[in-house]
């Protein structure tokens, strides 16, 4: 294949190839190891941010349009049972109201402070990694909306707050996040229920105690520790799906199924004020 | 097709095949292996085309990506400028059919883009940040960018982004 690749005869070829690569490692290096405020791949990510959303934008306009037709059908039935479950929140609403005064009453005589203040930064998924190396994607919004690097991004699933991951990289107006699928993305983590902590990297949570051993099962939960505080404590992870551990080891290797559906994942919130890098 | 004409039309389908894989492809088959189908580009107009146009177009790819992943600015560009560099050293060397050739050329190529992967990330990127090249999504990968070779090497060859003369001719 190299048969006749002199030098001298591709003289400008192999000048060409010198300038591309050492471009390349200059923006390698400049990114890894120097801590200058401006990247030049922050402009980048948002000029591109700019084609997705648009590419994104179009697909969504036009799958809307061709599925309104039949969503008018469905809208006079779901009405008539929207109309029946509003008199049954209304009842809520109030029962609600009561819990909450009585909640807030007994929160008073124990002192315990307000919860939950963190602000959530409503998001949607625009796009992701083009090549199989990574697993990361990008979300809409970046430092305009005050998304700063680590925060912790979640999901709601059922009702439930659960770990996403974590934004890696933050455009002006838009970011790059690590999911909890990806091997480079340590969490703290604790089971729920008997409070074993460990640490979830790609999915499987080492470092648990061999103790646990006798007291969990498939399918506890587990929810972030809070330790460190790269993340906020009891957001859902996923459930155990298996575990093992060899005899002479002393911790167990649970196998975890992850609440949020990666697979279907179009909005997501990020945890302003939380988060900090867990190196 | 003129040479410049083709260079810069390949460019731009470079660059709208990073976009769609990053939206259309990632939206219909999200966390799902997505073939790599602008390296499988930039191999066969290297190939044909040579070192010069392989290298600067596989520069502009691995840019492009840099930019829209979570790796570091530059991963990306080093790794398909060599592989553009090295396909184009196979210019006017080889004679290939239509199909077992492509096949098994993508399927060199995208091990040598692994292979650049493991090496690029060991020399520069932090501990823990290693990129998933013994993983079955990019085993997955290879396989799926050998089958879609044949079909984009005939559709390069129709558009005439390639030349569409015998492979090796002068």
């Amino acid at each position: 294949m190299f048969k006749g690749l002199s030098f001298q005869k591709h003289k400008k070829d192999f000048f060409t190839l010198f300038i591309l690569v050492a471009l390349s490692i200059g923006m390698l290096v400049y990114t890894a190891f120097s801590d200058i405020s401006f990247k030049p791949k922050q402009v980048g990510l948002d000029l591109f941010s700019l084609i997705q959303r648009g590419i994104v934008n179009t697909g969504k306009f036009f799958s809307q349009t061709a599925g309104s037709i039949s969503e008018l059908r469905n809208l006079k039935k779901e009405y008539d049972t929207l109309l029946k479950e509003y008199a049954e929140y209304q009842q809520m609403k109030q029962d609600y109201e009561h819990l909450e005064q009585e909640n807030s009453m007994l929160r008073e005589q124990l002192g315990f402070q307000e919860e939950g203040a963190e602000t959530k930064i409503p998001a949607m998924v625009i796009g992701g990694e083009t090549n199989n190396f990574f697993k990361s994607f990008i979300i809409n919004q970046g430092s305009n909306k005050g998304i700063k690097k680590d925060m912790p991004v979640i999901a709601y699933v059922d009702g439930y707050q659960s770990l996403v991951g974590k934004v890696v990289e933050v455009g002006a107006l838009s970011s790059v996040v690590k999911p909890i699928t990806d091997s480079t993305l340590y969490v703290p983590a604790v089971l729920q229920k008997f409070r074993y902590r460990g640490l979830v990297n790609g999915l499987v949570m080492d470092f648990v105690s061999r103790e646990a051993s006798s007291r969990i099962g498939c399918g506890d939960l587990v929810v972030t520790s809070g330790f460190n505080g790269s993340y906020p404590e009891n957001i859902y992870i996923g459930k155990v799906k298996s575990i093992s551990g060899k005899e002479y080891e002393t911790s167990l290797r649970l196998e975890i199924e992850p609440f949020v559906d990666f697979f279907r994942l179009e909005y997501v919130f990020v945890l302003a004020g939380e988060g900090k890098n867990e190196n | 097709m003129k040479t410049k004409e083709s260079f810069f039309i390949s460019l731009l389908l470079v660059f709208i095949l990073v976009i769609l894989q990053s939206t259309l492809f990632y939206a219909i088959i999200p966390n799902v292996v997505i073939p790599d189908f602008a390296l499988i580009v930039v191999a066969f107009c290297a190939a044909r085309r040579g070192m010069q146009e392989g290298q600067i177009l596989g520069f502009f790819n691995g840019l492009a990506e840099d930019f829209m992943t979570a790796s570091f600015p530059g991963f990306n560009a080093l790794i398909k400028t060599i592989i553009g560099f090295l396909a184009g050293t196979i210019k006017n060397k080889m004679l290939f059919d239509p199909v077992i050739f492509p096949i098994l050329f993508i399927f060199f190529v995208t091990l040598v883009k692994g292979a650049l992967a493991a090496v690029t990330a060991y020399i520069f990127f932090p501990e823990g940040y290693f990129p998933a090249v013994f993983s079955s999504s990019f085993l997955m990968e290879i396989v799926l960018n050998s089958l879609f070779a044949p079909l984009i090497y005939l559709i390069l060859k129709k558009t005439h982004l390639i030349p569409n003369d015998i492979w090796g001719g002068k």
